[in-house]
């Protein structure tokens, strides 16, 4: 409210000097006599269109890399653009959708292991991050070597970790099936089907937790230390201090990390390209994710038309689940206000 | 006396904690000191004699070309952090101040995180295939730009808000125009907010995968397309890629442990306010 007042002021001070003419013949005007004041003069058209000429960077290289992309998209998904004709497919109508919704279920079932495979190892990585933060928070030694070590796995490349896994993994030569195997577990293998979702949820569950480990340490730091001391006075116990003081503090932070881990983790790609190659055979495995499925469909069938019919599914899924809490959270700072 | 069995119940799990996340590291570091009939022995073998032919024959093997994927990695990251972050400073702070364009253009922007790489990656190849740039640095800039732009904007977007605007107001009174306003306060008063939302984007552009597997072949091959090569080339050559995965991930822990301050500030930032 004050910032507005305040910006509106401004405004108007800064209004009080300039012509009473329309921005677009004054532009016209000035940049035919005087084109040098365009650009250097405290109330030249330049410097009152600043808000929109800033911008004008980004909207140009989001109308290259958002726009032409999402249209084209659209467009492909009704043709029967393949790798030979892409550059003038012919119009096939709904064929795409029919053939990936009704003739075969493999977006249905593609969708349904994506958002099993969210599910699963974002829960598990929340879990597991909140309760590692709740440890190292609580502790007087040794924290900050701990942030240090658990923020190292952020920064290596997933693919690199991919290939680490594969490794240790392997049924043939890896570490980590033969000490299994000595303590008397059957270890799951990457070739199996069943077995090499659930692999994937661990690896992806060892990658990211740290990721929602720092989010939950860095909000639990914000927790104002007097409010836990008042409710220690008033004889609070260590769960209820941690249910009604902390945890309503840490909520808002702790779910953008969440919104945040959870697009990322629809998009996954990297960890099961490598480790699997998608499956191999049928276009749906076990492990075929909305992003592997529209890769196998476009790079290895080549039927970019089909590719992007379930291209275009999956963004009108993913924009009505995510577009709301994504917005609110943008924005959250005004509505608190 | 009460035994502190929390507390030494918390030792023993953060123990284990870092023991999964350190071990992996350690073995692959192992691993690329070994030879080929080493690599494939079970049991391990957790005291032998180091090689380090494995680095040599990454780094110089003409087949790979890690030292020029090495130079394509660091161009591209560079590059894509700079442009941006002049992008999306300059859109961030009409957004932050003048509210430019409403929820509209905010959402817009921040609309293609939500976008999954794969959908846009046929459309830009039959673009950049007719423009002829395919496996080339230029390209590969445009298309990381798709997922950096909006981590700027937002993290820039709520760092200026956080500034004081009574600053500028002043330099306003005293006859600054916008523009040297924000070159002047406002871009300094960002600094510790600009390096490490750079940081950020650095590391992602580093780390980005997808994008490079289809995009780039030969020239323009980054470190992690080349990693990708070692599956499928050499599968079994397990020594040369776990002495190529410590290479590339090397630069990126030295530099990690030297700015871990900003980076856990840079990470947490669009979710921690403080």
């Amino acid at each position: 409210m004050l910032r507005n007042f305040r910006i509106r002021s401004t405004h108007f001070l800064k209004r009080k000097g300039t012509s009473e003419q329309s921005s677009f013949s004054t532009f016209f005007l000035t940049a035919i006599e005087r084109p040098r004041e365009l650009f250097i003069h405290r109330n030249g058209w330049f410097e009152r269109n600043l808000r929109y000429v800033l911008n004008i960077p980004l909207i140009s290289v989001l109308l290259l890399v958002s726009i032409f992309p999402l249209l084209y998209v659209i467009y492909l998904g009704f043709t029967d653009a393949n790798m030979m004709n892409f550059l003038n497919p012919k119009f096939v109508g709904l064929q795409n959708y029919y053939s990936v919704l009704i003739r075969n279920d493999w977006f249905v079932v593609s969708l349904a292991l994506t958002l099993g495979f969210v599910s699963l190892s974002v829960t598990s990585e929340f879990a597991a991050g909140l309760v590692l933060a709740l440890i190292v928070s609580s502790l007087r030694k040794a924290t900050r070597i701990t942030v240090v070590l658990l923020t190292l796995p952020l920064v290596i490349a997933p693919v690199i970790l991919g290939n680490m896994f594969r490794y240790m993994l392997h049924s043939l030569v890896g570490v980590i099936p033969f000490y299994l195997e000595q303590v008397g577990i059957k270890p799951l293998s990457l070739t199996s089907s069943t077995e090499s979702f659930i692999l994937m949820a661990l690896v992806d569950v060892w990658m990211w937790t740290p990721f929602l480990f720092l989010i939950a340490y860095a909000s639990l730091q914000t927790v104002p230390q007097h409010l836990i001391d008042a409710a220690l006075v008033d004889g609070a116990s260590r769960f209820g201090r941690f249910r009604y003081v902390v945890w309503p503090s840490i909520v808002p932070n702790l779910s953008v990390g969440l919104i945040l881990r959870i697009i990322d983790c629809l998009k996954t790609f990297d960890v099961v390209y490598i480790l699997t190659g998608g499956g191999i055979g049928s276009p749906v495995g076990p492990v075929t994710f909305l992003s592997i499925l529209i890769y196998k469909i476009t790079f290895s069938y080549y039927e970019i038309g089909v590719g992007a019919s379930l291209s275009v599914l999956t963004l009108i899924f993913l924009s009505t689940l995510l577009s709301r809490p994504f917005l609110r959270l943008f924005f959250r700072e005004e509505e608190r206000k | 006396m009460k035994l502190p069995i929390i507390r030494i119940l918390s030792y023993i799990i953060l123990v284990i904690a870092i023991g999964i996340y350190a071990l992996p590291i350690m073995w692959i570091f192992l691993t690329s000191l070994k030879t080929r009939a080493e690599v494939v022995l079970l049991p391990p073998k957790f005291i032998f004699t180091p090689h380090f032919e494995n680095y040599l024959n990454v780094l110089f093997q003409p087949g790979i070309n890690f030292l020029q994927a090495l130079l394509n990695s660091l161009t591209v990251s560079l590059s894509v952090t700079a442009i941006a972050l002049i992008l999306g400073f300059l859109a961030a702070y009409t957004i932050a101040r003048y509210r430019t364009g409403g929820k509209t253009y905010a959402f817009w922007i921040l609309s293609m995180r939500i976008v999954p790489p794969i959908v846009i990656i046929p459309p830009m190849y039959i673009l950049f295939a007719t423009l002829k740039l395919i496996d080339t640095i230029p390209g590969l800039v445009i298309l990381y730009l798709t997922f950096n732009t909006p981590i700027v904007v937002w993290i820039m977007k709520s760092y200026i808000e956080e500034l004081p605007y009574e600053i500028e107001e002043q330099a306003r009174v005293d006859g600054a125009s916008t523009l040297t306003i924000i070159r002047k306060i406002t871009l300094p008063l960002c600094a510790p907010g600009l390096v490490a939302v750079a940081i950020l984007t650095f590391i992602f552009s580093w780390n980005e995968f997808i994008f490079a597997l289809v995009f780039t072949d030969l020239k323009a091959a980054t470190v992690t397309r080349t990693a990708e090569k070692f599956v499928t080339l050499y599968g079994t050559m397990w020594e040369n890629m776990a002495a190529s995965a410590i290479l590339s991930m090397l630069p990126m822990l030295v530099f990690a442990f030297i700015i871990q301050k900003w980076l856990v500030r840079g990470l947490t930032m669009g979710a921690v306010k403080a």
